[in-house]
């Protein structure tokens, strides 16, 4: 026991249990570390679940037979007093594992149930070693075998511990919760009601009640696993958005990419961060990932980041990586093969350059067996002066800059010379692209082979420049795109249909900002009635008024055929295209959602019904509702921060139908104090892969301001699941044969994969296509298309499961 | 045509035109602010009218829109107008004010706070008669 816990025990002791008087305020005498674990329902938990709450901490083991398990009984008796007391009410409480590898499973249900643990007031804690270790015995100063009980106040300060065993323990810790329980709340919800969304219940009943008669396979299930993966990386927002909301192109967010950078065969998870650092995840294998960002010399941080792509740039077998980031210049790692890596951003040639990058795409585009590099550029939204955190401060009117042309800035091409070395092509190859650019993909649009890119705006038209040979890009944007979204922000290449043509789905959020759509309405387009005056739009005004799905109909002829698809959804950030419940068509998920001060909207997943429609499958598959859909936001002191709106009371939570008038909005009070305020969770990009290599598609998501959701999926657990795994080495192609066409023949027919390396928002990544079966417990053939030009074919019968190496010839 | 207000005293001595108006709009720290620059015989007088702008009907209407700080849409439903104010991107909203009615004006920082209501106002098309009123009770408060 330390001194201070003593000290605090004793200041606890002399406050008493009297509820006559007014209770002292119990002194601060620490602060709990940040963690991320689970529950006995695998649910993840981390410090923001509990902040808000006064809550109750112990250790704990299913296999304790000491002092902690009279402990978790008076635990138990606790949480029944937390139920009935109104002096209680909103008390939590939670105990952490001592013994992770025997707290988890079966075991800890049957614990729990033994217990009358219900996860809502009373959460059994367990996860990495090493996090518990730094939580309980270094934070809460709990060790194996406690008889202690910590009480921790709304803020996640320790406020007292006390002596579980003493006969008194339960007035003396009831007293120490009720005191904290009384204290002056300190958390504003912006908007009113976002914890608690009143549409939520019927929408997720709506869609569940519609699995009924939905065709295509849904008998499965995600969970969160995050808690138990070890991963405790949070995108961290920038000043201006995390601190002082203004709207800017900050709050797109960051990406996530997989490649094993290692080649132990299992892949491995980088996540670009934006006011904090990079992190690079090893996969352990088992849904377990450890943190080797610094000893793989890939930690980014002190700049602002948005794109992250693994790509080999020198076909030596291994993934290298980039990652784009604002002003501050975008930073090129070449991989030793072994998970170290080497900054070459100056010798590369590709750094320097100032802008405010974005999206990345490596596609060989002359053909010559070298991946070059396309980063799109944005635009100049942000001024001079940097907050402390060390980012540029972002201007106030970020969205109308592509109304000031000196603001734009050219995207970059770079065209791979070998040995690590690029040269700027931009100029020469034609492709000088300046609009609003936060994303591109490449795709073969007229089927003569080579790679043509279609670049989004995020404030204006989309472009395509069909690559016309000798390094040449030629501008077919309207001609080939009468109509695109205005405000694009992700895009992914897929064969919706099964037609074996290259179809185009691109998201749209900007436009989600011209009005303001209900949660019932997430599924339409917007009205041309409400849509961005044509003053603001600076085009000629021919937009898809959201999403657009491009179904390729033959060389550089798409329809537009969102609607029909039935892909439109709110708000969205960038889609990612798996197979999901491998029955051998595309499915889509879609990072969703925008954070302070809008309303909540879940990420979506559309299943492909057999190349007729996309059905929308999210509270079906487990994805939404979070279990808690609102995210710590800003700290403030409003004795410091006068003029913050939260704290002048003019910032008032928002409703939709509020009827008051502004005079009586205006005469709110003012609010003092430490002020925690709160806001909606929301996606930004997302990455699906096989992360159990248990051969179904997990998926992992990036939260803005927030922890990621590491998505694992039991499919593969409910029954036969029939697959391919596809890894390509080329050899006159680009070793990671990024550009090439996979048209696997099973049970009759043909499903088309095209290895562009997109896995999702502001991600590329190197790992196997997938693709699944259905019923067939076999495929009849492999076809690949080399960007080389070469064909190969696999032929069969490959057995469901295979995971197949295709070499080029 | 041109009406004379009654009285100097009120500010404005010169004849107040009702067959256009200039209406300086000002969407600053989420709020509309609208001011009239009146003739008086010692010169030009502005005359702040904070959320609310009249006009008179038959009158052209020239709104000139700006903004100090954030992006804000400028929309009158009733009248089918949307335009929009920004920094260092002044615009003229342009319309003919031909139906008598109290407009609601709304006001969306792009990307901010919905439904803030602070950034309502109203746009009201009086009659002529009823519009000189306005403007002089306008110009005696703002003295």
């Amino acid at each position: 026991m330390t001194v201070r816990t003593v000290i605090s025990m004793v200041i606890a002791a002399a406050m008493g249990a009297s509820g006559c008087r007014r209770a002292e305020p119990l002194p601060v005498v620490g602060e709990v570390p940040a963690f991320v674990l689970e529950d006995q329902t695998q649910q993840p938990v981390d410090l923001g679940d509990l902040r808000g709450s006064v809550w109750a901490a112990t250790s704990f083991s299913t296999r304790c037979t000491g002092p902690c398990a009279t402990v978790a009984d008076h635990m138990a008796t606790l949480a029944k007093a937390v139920a009935a007391a109104p002096a209680l009410k909103a008390v939590k409480l939670a105990s952490f594992s001592t013994d992770p590898d025997a707290d988890s499973g079966d075991a800890l249900g049957q614990y729990a149930r033994g217990h009358g643990a219900d996860p809502a007031r009373w959460m059994l804690l367990t996860g990495p070693q090493e996090t518990l270790q730094r939580v309980v015995r270094d934070g809460l100063h709990l060790p194996a075998d406690s008889r202690s009980i910590v009480v921790v106040d709304r803020q996640g300060r320790i406020r007292g511990t006390f002596d579980g065993l003493a006969a008194d323990w339960e007035a003396r810790v009831r007293a120490a919760l009720e005191n904290l329980n009384g204290e002056p709340a300190t958390d504003v919800f912006v908007p009113a009601g976002v914890r608690e969304p009143w549409w939520l219940a019927s929408k997720a009943k709506t869609q569940q009640a519609s699995a009924a008669q939905l065709a295509a396979r849904h008998d499965f299930h995600f969970t969160d696993r995050l808690g138990a993966s070890g991963i405790t990386f949070k995108l961290q927002a920038s000043t201006d958005v995390g601190r002082f909301y203004t709207a800017n192109h900050y709050d797109h967010g960051t990406g996530v990419a997989v490649a094993d950078v290692d080649g132990d065969g299992r892949l491995d998870l980088y996540f670009a961060n934006q006011a904090g650092a990079s992190a690079l995840y090893r996969n352990l294998g088992g849904g377990r990932f450890e943190d080797i960002t610094e000893r793989s010399g890939t930690r980014v941080n002190g700049r602002a980041c948005t794109g992250v792509a693994f790509a080999d740039i020198d076909n030596d077998g291994d993934a290298d990586l980039f990652v784009s980031c604002v002003r501050q210049g975008s930073l090129l790692f070449q991989n030793d093969g072994h998970g170290r890596f080497t900054d070459i951003t100056a010798s590369a040639g590709v750094g320097g350059f100032g802008t405010h990058s974005s999206g990345v795409v490596f596609f060989d585009y002359d053909g010559d067996g070298l991946l070059d590099l396309f980063v799109t550029n944005v635009g100049k939204y942000t001024r001079e002066e940097r907050w402390d955190d060390g980012l540029y401060a972002a201007v106030r009117d970020a969205f109308a800059g592509h109304l000031h042309p000196d603001r734009s800035e050219t995207s970059l091409l770079f065209h791979n010379l070998g040995h690590g070395r690029f040269e700027n092509a931009t100029q020469k190859s034609g492709l000088v692209h300046a609009a609003w650019s936060g994303e591109a993909t490449a795709l073969d649009a007229d089927g003569d082979g080579r790679q043509d890119l279609y670049v989004l705006s995020m404030q204006g038209h989309d472009e395509f420049w069909r690559n016309a040979g000798g390094g040449r890009f030629e501008r077919r944007s309207r001609q080939v795109f009468p109509a695109t979204p205005w405000g694009s922000m992700g895009a992914q290449v897929l064969d919706w249909n099964g037609d074996g043509r290259p179809d185009l789905y691109v998201t749209d959020m900007h436009t989600d900002m011209s009005s303001d759509l209900q949660p019932e309405e997430d599924a339409r387009k917007h009205d041309p009635k409400t849509f961005f005056p044509a003053d603001f739009l600076g085009t000629d005004g021919h937009h898809v008024l959201g999403n657009a799905l491009f179904t390729n109909t033959g060389p550089l002829t798409f329809v537009e055929e969102s609607d029909k698809a039935g892909v439109e959804t709110g708000w969205p950030w960038g889609p990612s295209v798996g197979d999901l419940n491998a029955d051998g068509w595309p499915d889509i998920f879609v990072a969703a959602g925008m954070n302070y001060p809008f309303r909540y909207r879940g990420s979506d997943v559309l299943l492909n019904d057999g190349g007729r429609r996309f059905v929308p499958a999210e509270y079906i598959l487990g994805i939404e509702p979070r279990r808690r859909l609102v995210v710590p936001w800003m700290e403030l002191d409003c004795d410091a921060d006068v003029k913050q709106d939260i704290c002048t009371g003019e910032q008032e939570p928002l409703l939709a139908e509020d009827t008051r008038t502004p005079e009586q909005r205006h005469k709110i009070q003012p609010r003092h104090g430490h002020i925690t305020a709160w806001a909606a969770r929301a996606s930004r990009s997302a990455v699906i892969f096989d992360l159990d290599d248990d051969g179904d598609l997990d998926i992992v998501t990036t939260n803005y301001g927030d922890l990621p959701q590491v998505f694992i999926s039991d499919l593969s657990q409910r029954g036969d699941v029939h697959f391919l795994k596809v890894k390509l080495v080329g050899r006159r192609s680009n070793r990671d044969g990024i550009g090439a066409v996979v048209a696997v023949r099973a049970n009759g027919r043909t499903q088309t994969l095209f290895n562009d390396g997109k896995t999702g928002y502001l991600a590329q990544g190197v790992m196997p296509l997938y693709a699944g079966l259905g019923g067939a417990t076999q495929a009849d053939s492999i076809a690949v298309t080399w960007p080389s030009g070469r064909q190969q074919t696999v032929r069969g019968p490959i057995q469901s499961g295979t995971v197949l190496t295709i070499r080029e010839p | 045509m041109a009406l004379l207000l009654s009285s100097a005293a009120c500010g404005p001595d010169l004849p107040v035109p009702v067959d256009v108006v200039n209406v300086r709009l000002v969407a600053q720290d989420r709020s509309w602010h609208a001011s009239y620059v009146l003739a008086t015989s010692a010169g030009g007088v502005e005359v702040p009218t904070g959320r609310e702008l009249h006009v008179p009907l038959g009158a052209g209407v020239h709104l000139a829109l700006s903004s100090p700080d954030f992006i804000s849409t400028f929309t009158v439903d009733d009248l089918d107008l949307r335009h929009f104010a920004a920094p260092d991107l002044p615009s003229q909203v342009t319309f003919f004010a031909d139906r008598v009615g109290r407009h609601e004006l709304r006001g969306d920082e792009l990307c901010g706070r919905p439904h803030d209501a602070r950034a309502r106002g109203w746009l009201v098309i009086d009659r002529p008669a009823d519009y000189q009123t306005w403007v002089r009770r306008q110009a005696r408060e703002a003295r």
